[in-house]
């Protein structure tokens, strides 16, 4: 039922219409472009946003759904933290430093390391002919922990990154290791862990009872990788973040400065030259990682190479899920570029913050032998991210 | 009135107890650090360093650095001056002049022991310039024998005056680390190349009045099935000990696992602690490597130099 006031409304407009249409019948229709009459009128009533005509511009349409993950755990405000809740010496944020490099200063804070830890990330996990590694987790408290684990490692373009999963369960203080190229099954301890291989990295993330912030921050681990025939050993303590709440485990752990600690912005090395015969390499990972969809992460490396002279130089790269690169690749770290035995490098993620550290290949000593050793980072700045657990 | 002096008290309570839980809490690394010290230094025989030191920050720095020998915990002290983010490097045996365009000079140094370094700033310099350096020390010998190892860093907490006396309480400095949990192989009796050592170091120093600390070092031992053991030594100033001659908890015949978790406390003061790992792989060779612990927990120290 319409209003009679719309009823008058639209009477008035027929009459007008009807008398509106008389003349135009003694006009030659031969003589009216209608077309261009038509694109006139539709022009203007399009400047009055009234047009009836339908518009060149494309109808919006709903956003196909993104591979975004949707944080089912989302933490709620119920975590919301207190500082009183963290009293620790922890040094308050310095200024930034402004004219770091040409990098500008580092935001956030970064992770501290050696510390009972919630989620270990080791950068370089390695099981092939010639090598294996020693991977071996501690409980640093009196309680007992639930364990996540994840061995990743780059499976090419078409298949991303490649991943197993386990789960351990420590006791108190209790320490575990095993082969990677073998794993492990231990009735007496229940622990079991399953073999890997190739070249990749292992994250573990405590799963606790209780919400405890002492309950997860739980673990340490190291790795120690060795060549079988000659001894060569790179031997390496695990990157780790500690909880910054209590809460349960998230699954999605929110890398944040808040939940949890935030991933370094930038790593700092103090790496040696290379010269013939001696090549270090570059182990790195992003420190994001999507273990529910198996996402490989691809992100550039900046670096800036500071030589004992501090004369910059810089290069770059590109990486993705997991790299080890010969520092060949770069001439910018070779003893005739720089011209001094060591360097200060410092590298920065630009998709997602890194984690990583510098195996260091030299000859020396008085036979000339070669050696080598783990060269773990300096850690500056945060940037947040996110490891999500399937 | 009672009511306020109640109010007061309950205030300064929460005070302490905060102070407290300030107190107890181990020294962050890895990060730009204020007072770094490296745990071992060496070059006698076949063993040379090579000693590495940075400067994390976008400002000059002037760093004061002592050699520290046994048993009296005596050696050398030189400044190193570093420009914005350089790096700087030597040979410990070699010592070096001139590296960069400010002048550095580092004695030689011949023997075994520990070297401390302290950031030294100028007046009214904030927080950002005193945590300002990074270092590590690269251990090598005959047979590609490599030990490396990064310095403990120790951050300053709150902006100052520079002093000779560091107070390393948890307020101006971060304390040392009260506990080292360290993982380890056990070593099997009767075969050399799988004796892993222990590096051990006062972690007070009083340099002015050549005062060697020594405190008795406690080791509690977790094999892989929870089975708790224990052992004991000592330490003055620095040493270098087979963990299977100080006690046979350490090899595989008495922990019954390949691997053990130990946890390294001092008894009257704090420590340095690391571990040198050696193992045989199972294909036979002798592998060598640093073995870097975990840290638990702070405990106060003093360090004074001249």
């Amino acid at each position: 039922m319409k209003a009679p006031w719309m009823r008058r409304i639209a009477a008035a407009l027929l009459v007008c219409f009807a008398c509106a249409g008389a003349p135009a019948r003694a006009v030659e229709i031969d003589d009216v472009d209608w077309s261009a009459v038509l694109r006139a009128l539709g022009i203007a009533l399009d400047s009055w946003r009234l047009s009836p005509f339908p518009r060149m511009t494309p109808t919006p349409t709903v956003p196909p759904p993104t591979s975004t993950p949707i944080p089912t755990d989302t933490p709620t405000s119920t975590n919301t933290p207190t500082r009183t809740l963290t009293f620790t010496p922890t040094p308050i944020p310095t200024e930034p430093q402004a004219g770091q490099l040409s990098f500008g200063p580092a935001p956030g804070l970064a992770p501290p390391q050696r510390l009972a830890s919630a989620l270990l990330i080791f950068p370089y996990i390695v099981h092939n002919s010639s090598a294996d590694t020693r991977v071996t987790l501690i409980n640093m408290t009196n309680r007992d922990i639930g364990v996540n684990c994840f061995f990743v490692r780059d499976a090419g373009p078409v298949l991303g990154c490649f991943e197993i999963g386990f789960r351990v369960n420590l006791t108190p203080l209790q320490p575990f290791s095993w082969f990677a190229g073998e794993g492990t099954n231990n009735p007496l301890t229940f622990t079991a862990a399953p073999p890997f291989d190739g070249v990749g990295e292992l994250r573990c993330a405590v799963d606790p009872e209780v919400p405890d912030l002492d309950a997860h921050n739980a673990l340490q681990g190291r790795a120690t990788v060795f060549e079988d025939s000659s001894g060569d050993t790179v031997a390496y303590g695990a990157v780790g973040f500690q909880r910054r709440v209590p809460g349960s485990f998230p699954g999605s752990i929110p890398l944040d400065g808040f939940t949890y600690d935030q991933c370094p912005e930038r790593l700092h090395f103090q790496v040696l030259s290379h010269q013939s015969g001696s090549v270090s390499s570059l182990v790195l990972t992003p420190c994001e990682q999507d273990l529910l969809r198996q996402l490989s992460i691809s992100t550039v490396v900046q670096m800036q190479i500071v030589n004992e002279f501090e004369q910059v130089f810089s290069s770059s790269t590109r990486f993705a899920c997991h790299a080890v690169i010969p520092f060949t690749k770069f001439s910018t770290l070779g003893r005739a570029t720089l011209g001094t035995d060591t360097a200060h490098l410092v590298l920065r993620g630009v998709s997602s913050p890194l984690v990583g550290m510098v195996i260091d290949r030299f000859r020396g000593g008085p036979d000339n032998s070669t050696h080598i050793s783990a060269n773990d980072p300096y850690l500056e700045g945060g940037m947040p991210s996110t490891v999500i657990f399937p | 009135m009672r009511s306020l002096s109640l109010l007061i008290a309950t205030a300064l309570g929460v005070v302490a107890l905060a102070t407290t839980a300030a107190l107890a809490t181990s020294p962050a690394q890895r990060l730009p650090s204020a007072i770094i010290m490296y745990p071992n230094i060496r070059a006698e025989g076949d063993f040379d360093t090579r000693v590495e030191m940075v400067n994390l920050t976008s400002r000059d720095q002037v760093v004061k650095c002592h050699y520290l020998k046994p048993p009296l915990c005596s050696g050398s002290d030189f400044i190193v001056r570093l420009t914005p983010n350089q790096p700087i490097s030597w040979m410990a045996s070699e010592g070096t002049i001139g590296a960069g365009f400010r002048p550095v000079a580092v004695p030689p140094f011949f023997g075994e022991g520990t070297l401390k370094c302290f950031v030294t700033p100028e007046d009214d310099a904030g927080l950002d310039h005193q945590n300002a350096i990074q270092g590590r020390a690269i251990v090598y010998g005959r047979d590609g024998y490599t030990e490396s190892f990064g310095a403990i860093g120790i951050e300053r907490l709150t902006p100052g005056d520079f002093s000779t006396t560091f107070e390393l309480d948890g307020v101006t400095y971060a304390q040392c680390p009260d506990e080292y949990h360290f993982t380890f192989i056990a070593s099997e009796l009767g075969n050399p190349d799988t004796e892993s050592e222990i590096i051990l170091s006062t972690c007070d120093e009083d340099l002015e009045n050549l005062l060697a600390a020594s405190t008795v070092v406690q080791f509690q031992i977790i094999n892989e099935f929870e089975q708790m053991l224990s052992a004991s030594t000592s330490v003055r100033c620095y040493d270098r000990q087979v963990l299977s001659r100080i006690n046979s908890v350490f090899s595989f015949e008495s922990l019954g696992t390949p691997t053990g978790q130990v946890i390294v406390r001092g008894v009257s003061g704090a420590v340095i602690a690391v571990i040198v790992d050696k193992f045989e792989t199972p294909g036979g060779a002798a592998a060598v490597a640093g073995n870097e612990p975990a840290l638990s927990r702070g405990r106060a120290a003093r360090i004074r130099i001249p």
